[in-house]
């Protein structure tokens, strides 16, 4: 979602505080329905579409609208209406930030023009954070990295898991080569096989409790052994998810059980940190070889 | 009501299957977090139905549903696993695995499969 790119830009130019900031994303996010949400208010699917269309979305890394017209529950032409009526997410940024009172559209256009400046983005760049796409938006952020396509497809495959299932308006940030990494906790699981290497999430206690309440439906206290179990949980689901993927273009990969230490250790070699951002709070994602 | 022996090293796998199943009437014999404490705990309790994940630390889901029925051949065994398991999976129903379930659940399906791999 554009709003968190850009509102996180606003902060660190101290043109809004982080509380003013919050207010403008909750209001962005509240002003977003979800499509399946919006499919059946309009008639164009019924419940039981909607909730099995979701159901295929747990499991498949696709997108809820590919896989309704693929069942032939949605035209093209009602998928694109409903994208419209969803909302733009550059719009409803605008509107949060205009009625808030915070900026006038005149400001909002000018500091646009200093953010891909101060960014390095082009204006294709900034058209697709404003397109709310996902895909569209992380691409942008691995195109600044030197990762390799390989661990690239597997970002943007982590990134529409969180999407899915964590935080629908994850932010990333450009992923970096680090010598080594110091995590606090340890929630990793590795690959072997035609590739081998191990991915991991570390980062804000928040951020992991947010995954960790995301799998179990509850409410999680400070971080213990059953939020790193959960994590890891997540990142095998997601693990998995690639490892088809892979399987099915002739990469054979085999996930190794997952390892959860509540002490903090180092990670070292070529190791890659990927910035995600899950309810403002940071979440490492870390691939190491 | 069917008795069931869960073997999964994720306890948040265990308790989402755990809470799915006991709305559903069945009754959990045991929990175990590895293939071998899974297959120990079978032959202690000799369950209706064990589910067995893949992927675990020790002795994973493949060696504990071959030492399970090399011992018990009428052993039901269901397979749990992630997305991405698939030669694994072929593997395992070539063992004598009944059938599979997939993460993340669908628990009506997964009642489904339960209950047709318990006859």
């Amino acid at each position: 979602m554009f709003g968190v790119y850009f509102c996180n830009y606003l902060e660190e130019k101290g043109l809004l505080s982080k509380e003013q900031s919050a207010e403008v994303i909750d209001k962005c996010r509240k002003s977003k329905v979800k499509l399946g949400l919006l499919a059946t208010e309009l008639n164009f699917m019924t419940q039981e579409q909607a909730n099995e269309v979701n159901k295929i979305q747990q499991k498949e890394d696709r997108r809820f609208g590919d896989i309704a017209i693929e069942k032939g529950y949605l035209s093209e032409g009602q998928l694109s209406l409903l994208l419209k009526q969803q909302g733009d997410g550059y719009l409803l940024f605008v509107q949060a930030v205009t009625e808030a009172d915070l900026l006038d559209n005149d400001e909002i256009q000018k500091i646009l023009g200093t953010y891909a400046i101060d960014k390095e983005l082009s204006q294709e760049d900034v058209e697709a954070i404003k397109s709310g796409d996902i895909d569209r938006e992380v691409q942008v952020f691995l195109n600044k990295s030197d990762l390799s396509q390989f661990y690239k497809e597997y970002v943007a495959l982590t990134a529409r898991f969180l999407v899915r299932f964590v935080d629908a308006n994850v932010r990333i940030d450009v992923p970096v080569k680090v010598d080594n990494y110091t995590y606090k906790y340890k929630a990793l699981q590795g690959f072997i096989g035609d590739k081998s290497f191990n991915t991991m999430f570390a980062g804000d206690d928040g951020a992991l409790t947010d995954i960790a309440e995301a799998m179990l439906k509850e409410e999680m206290g400070e971080v213990d052994m059953d939020t790193l179990d959960a994590v890891c949980e997540f990142l095998n689901m997601n693990n998995g998810l690639f490892a088809r993927d892979e399987y099915e273009k002739g990469i054979s990969v085999d996930m190794l059980p997952p390892e959860m230490e509540l002490e903090s250790g180092e990670v070292n070699g070529n190791v890659y940190k990927i910035p995600f951002f899950v309810h403002g709070k940071e979440l490492d994602l870390i691939i190491s070889e | 009501m069917a008795k069931i022996l869960m073997v999964d090293d994720s306890r948040t796998s265990r308790k989402i299957l755990k809470d799915i199943l006991i709305d559903a009437g069945f009754e959990i014999s045991g929990e175990a977090s590895n293939g071998e404490e899974g297959y120990q705990m079978y032959s202690e309790q000799k369950p209706d139905l064990v589910t067995m994940d893949i992927t675990m630390p020790i002795l994973d889901g493949i060696g504990a549903l071959k030492k399970i029925r090399s011992d018990y051949p009428d052993a039901r065994v269901v397979m749990v696993t992630a997305a991405g398991q698939k030669s694994k999976l072929i593997e395992a129903i070539q063992c004598g695995a009944i059938d599979f379930i997939s993460k993340p659940f669908d628990n009506e399906k997964l009642v489904e499969i339960i209950n047709k791999a318990l006859g």
